[in-house]
């Protein structure tokens, strides 16, 4: 397409009324061109206008209690996970609160969209790369309200600062990754559901991030045992009244930690449970094992 | 006068803004009280439900407090950042919900509503922007003005709207950039405000 055919796609865009199949290619063409940027806004101003031509309606109470709460709470874990951590005698707490000062202040400089938009074009150094690293993180798990086992995923992430040519590759893919998640998050319509320990592994937790609009699924899970040889921990969907549908298999590392990016199962309606069970490594097609961890959605 | 009532309360919600940005509950507090109400009614509108409204709108609050360093206050307006941002997320909500629930909204949406006399809009109809904006509108060709409407407040995609109103995806294209070009015109002449 030519600058003219993006022009013409502007008032849709602001409009709401883009092409699904078009949408990539604008916001590619807008990521690049200042002049398509401006009168975009402009017509967004004109498009905003007309929010203005429904009538306002008061919120319940309750929400605005909730949502407060809600923002305390992120705060406080986003706090947290940027705060140094007391160690005796080590140079390193101070460095990781530069660190975190320093993504900060970069993230403000940027815009969100500059920085998913990234090209090589705007000359991210190795450690700006890092740092970006560090702030995206920090941005992606407060969104998980968590606060100490993500300030230790964090201060490790930020620990990698100073790191040669070498590391960067990996500190790419990490940046990729972590983009990943934090647009998986921020996704409408993204639900989190925490599963807890069962029986069998009480100490073991887990979170499952799903979006039924993309079908997208991403477990963290904390503390599973090790799996013996020849068996792995298999995710299950379950809708209520039927059979729970297979998901995808995962082993722990050496921390007990584990992740899997899966999908949901297109034919599942009413999709409210999550469970992970021991299986055979290869997976299995209903659960024979024992279940580790559950959770759900009531 | 109107105008520069306007500048001064994109001032003061853009210095709310770069408040949230920094951490400021305060401030995040003081948006929400400004403009909860226009982004729920306007969530209302779009997604005919008021569970899902109010679900929406907790997720609309999270990004903002996520992401308000994101807006900058020179490239546009704070309301427009607010509004864009809630009426993305009651699309993707809206595209969410299962289909048959989603025929049975789009019938709900016939025929499109006009900013009239109803009870609903006496309130919106008594603010004085909100009257500008709805006489301007009222100023555009009616197929423009419908299908600018059905696409920003009901949610229909460019083909739904061709579908429902029985005429080419081309022409439904030409009216929506059309209707909202010239709505932006009219707006400018009146308010004198909005940028370029």
């Amino acid at each position: 397409m030519r600058h003219e055919d993006y022009r013409e796609l502007l008032a849709l865009e602001a409009a709401g009324a883009v092409d699904p199949s078009e949408v990539r290619a604008l916001d590619a063409h807008l990521s690049t061109c200042a002049e398509c940027r401006a009168e975009l806004d402009s017509l967004r101003d004109a498009a905003a206008a007309l929010a203005r031509t429904v009538a306002p309606v008061a919120p319940p109470a309750h929400l605005r209690a909730r949502v407060l709460e809600q923002v305390k709470a992120l705060k406080a874990s986003t706090t947290g996970a940027g705060a140094p951590r007391p160690v005796a005698g080590d140079a390193r707490p101070a460095a990781a609160t530069n660190v975190a000062e320093e993504a900060r202040r970069l993230l403000r400089r940027l815009s969100l969209w500059q920085l998913f938009g990234a090209r090589p074009s705007l000359g991210f150094g190795a450690a700006a790369a890092a740092l970006v690293i560090a702030a995206l993180a920090a941005l992606s798990l407060s969104l998980w309200g968590r606060t100490h086992r993500l300030s230790a995923e964090v201060a490790r992430l930020t620990e990698r600062l100073g790191s040669s040519e070498g590391e960067l590759a990996r500190e790419r893919g990490q940046l990729a990754r972590v983009r990943e998640v934090n647009e998986f998050l921020t996704a409408p319509g993204a639900r989190v559901m925490s599963l807890a320990g069962t029986k069998t592994a009480p100490r073991a937790s887990a979170r499952v991030a799903y979006d039924q609009a993309t079908g997208r699924v991403l477990l963290l899970a904390y503390d599973l045992p090790p799996a013996p040889a020849g068996k792995a921990y298999q995710l299950w969907f379950i809708a209520g009244g039927r059979p729970p549908l297979p998901g995808g298999v995962f082993k722990t590392d050496a921390g007990g930690r584990a992740s899997l990016s899966d999908r949901l199962p297109p034919d599942a309606p009413g999709l409210n449970a999550f469970a992970v069970t021991l299986e055979d490594e290869r997976g299995v097609q209903s659960a024979e094992g024992e279940m580790y961890l559950l959770g759900s959605d009531s | 006068m109107l105008s520069q009532e306007r500048t001064e309360s994109d001032a003061r919600d853009a210095a709310l803004l770069a408040g949230v940005a920094g951490g400021d509950e305060r401030a995040f507090a003081e948006l929400y009280d400004r403009y909860s109400s226009i982004l729920f009614g306007l969530l209302l509108r779009i997604l005919h439900s008021r569970a899902e409204a109010e679900d929406v709108l907790q997720e609309v609050c999270l990004q903002i407090w996520q992401q308000a360093r994101a807006f900058d206050a020179a490239r546009g307006r704070p309301f427009t950042w607010l509004v864009t941002l809630a009426r993305s997320r009651a699309i993707d909500r809206l595209r969410a919900v299962d289909s048959r629930d989603r025929a049975a909204l789009r019938a709900a949406e016939e025929p499109p509503p006009e900013a009239a006399a109803g009870s609903a809009d006496e309130e919106a109809a008594r603010s004085e922007e909100g009257e500008i904006v709805r006489a301007a509108l009222a100023e555009l060709p009616e197929e423009q003005r419908q299908a600018l409407l059905l696409a920003y407040l009901g949610g229909m995609s460019q083909s739904e709207i061709a579908a429902a109103r029985g005429v080419p995806l081309g022409t439904v294209k030409t009216r929506t950039r059309a209707g909202l070009k010239k709505l932006g015109e009219l707006l400018r002449n009146r308010l004198g405000q909005y940028a370029v």
